[in-house]
């Protein structure tokens, strides 16, 4: 009895895994252009003080990696809502979304 | 409606560090407060312990860290309230009911689109920003705050308009910044400036006396009906003469420079 559910269940895990579609999307908040990026300056600075030379600009990025149960082109929307809804600030930022 | 009538709802989630003294605060003009976690007014805490926002007068938001400050300062909470209690609170500001905002409260409230909410009473994406303090630092000082509103701010009923007031501020992210290019006179046309900061001597702050480089110093504005209003420093610290930096110097109030602040709700509620 044992064995048939312990079979049963492990079909069922593998038809779930076969059968859903994932898609990793990747989420880019920038500054916007003109918006000081304090982060970044003293960053830069610090990295200067370590004796890091030749470096034109540091300029701090907010990433995240949202993986989802749905096809791609859902799942760069979804993205998008979750930039609109909280992950930007319109004042300051802008977003990008790139399924992988 | 009497003072003793009159129910304050100071709303917290974890990482909020400031409500103790919030309470206090209105505690101590005579109202009641209540420190109310925001799981309790949407049903997700046991029966006991449920509240309704529509029994209370006033809202506060008090400061601190809430949600670690992860995404942006006051994102989370604004996202969790809008999702779970946004027709609620709309209401409530609709209802002209008194809405507070300090330091972290302030940026919540801008992140929720009640302020400055030039439009609309709460605008569905924020339109301003409380960005990083241009020194890149967490400034922690006393600061000289003026009254600048004409009169319709609920909170500065009681204090007179260009009077100076010594309100600790303790912030890494208060700089006001808008994509309007006229931002600044729509605020000022509107009445919704509250408090700029200013040198110890009343003239115009330079940093440090302006801590975050906010445009034409601003410290805290209003929204135009005048009941929603979001300040960066923290009047609840300076109630009594004892946490006033001077008081052993010559200060000669009992009061502290923050409780005008609160009498001004009670004033507003009681007429």
């Amino acid at each position: 009895m044992w064995k048939i559910q312990a079979c049963l269940s492990e079909s069922f895990n593998y038809a779930r895994v076969i059968h859903s579609i994932m898609a990793v999307i990747d989420i880019r908040i920038e500054l916007k252009k003109g918006v000081a990026d304090p982060e970044g300056t003293n960053t830069k600075k610090t990295l200067e003080s370590l004796g890091f030379n030749g470096i034109e600009n540091v300029k701090t990025v907010k990433f995240f990696e949202v993986t989802l149960d749905m096809p791609a082109d859902e799942a760069k929307k979804h993205g998008e809502e979750m930039c609109k809804k909280l992950l930007a600030n319109p004042v300051i930022q802008t977003y990008s979304v790139t399924v992988r | 409606m009497k003072a003793k009538d009159v129910k304050v709802c100071v709303l917290r989630i974890e990482g909020t560090n400031c409500e103790d003294e919030m309470a206090e605060a209105f505690s101590m003009v005579g109202v009641s407060a209540e420190k109310v976690h925001l799981k309790q007014l949407i049903g997700q805490s046991p029966a006991s312990l449920a509240r309704d926002l529509e029994d209370f007068d006033v809202l506060a938001l008090p400061g601190g860290f809430s949600a670690g400050d992860y995404v942006r300062a006051g994102a989370i909470f604004a996202a969790r309230i809008k999702s779970a209690l946004g027709p609620q609170v709309k209401k409530f500001v609709e209802a002209e009911k008194p809405v507070l905002g300090v330091c972290n409260g302030f940026q919540i409230l801008v992140e929720l689109g009640l302020l400055p909410a030039m439009e609309e009473t709460m605008t569905p994406v924020p339109t301003a920003a409380l960005y990083t303090n241009d020194s890149a630092r967490f400034e922690c000082r006393p600061t000289v705050l003026r009254n600048d509103n004409r009169g319709k701010c609920i909170f500065t009923s009681d204090v007179q308009k260009g009077k100076l007031l010594m309100i600790p501020s303790a912030h890494g992210e208060g700089k006001l910044m808008s994509m309007d290019p006229d931002f600044i006179d729509k605020l000022q046309d509107n009445d919704q400036i509250v408090f700029r900061y200013v040198c110890g001597n009343g003239e115009p702050a330079e940093y440090p006396w302006n801590p975050n480089g906010s445009p034409s110093d601003i410290a805290g504005i209003c929204n135009p009906a005048g009941n929603v209003m979001g300040m960066m420093p923290h009047p609840e610290r300076v109630m009594t003469r004892f946490t006033h930096p001077d008081w052993t110097r010559g200060y000669s109030s009992q009061d502290g420079d923050g409780k005008a602040i609160f009498t001004s709700v009670v004033r507003y509620l009681t007429k």
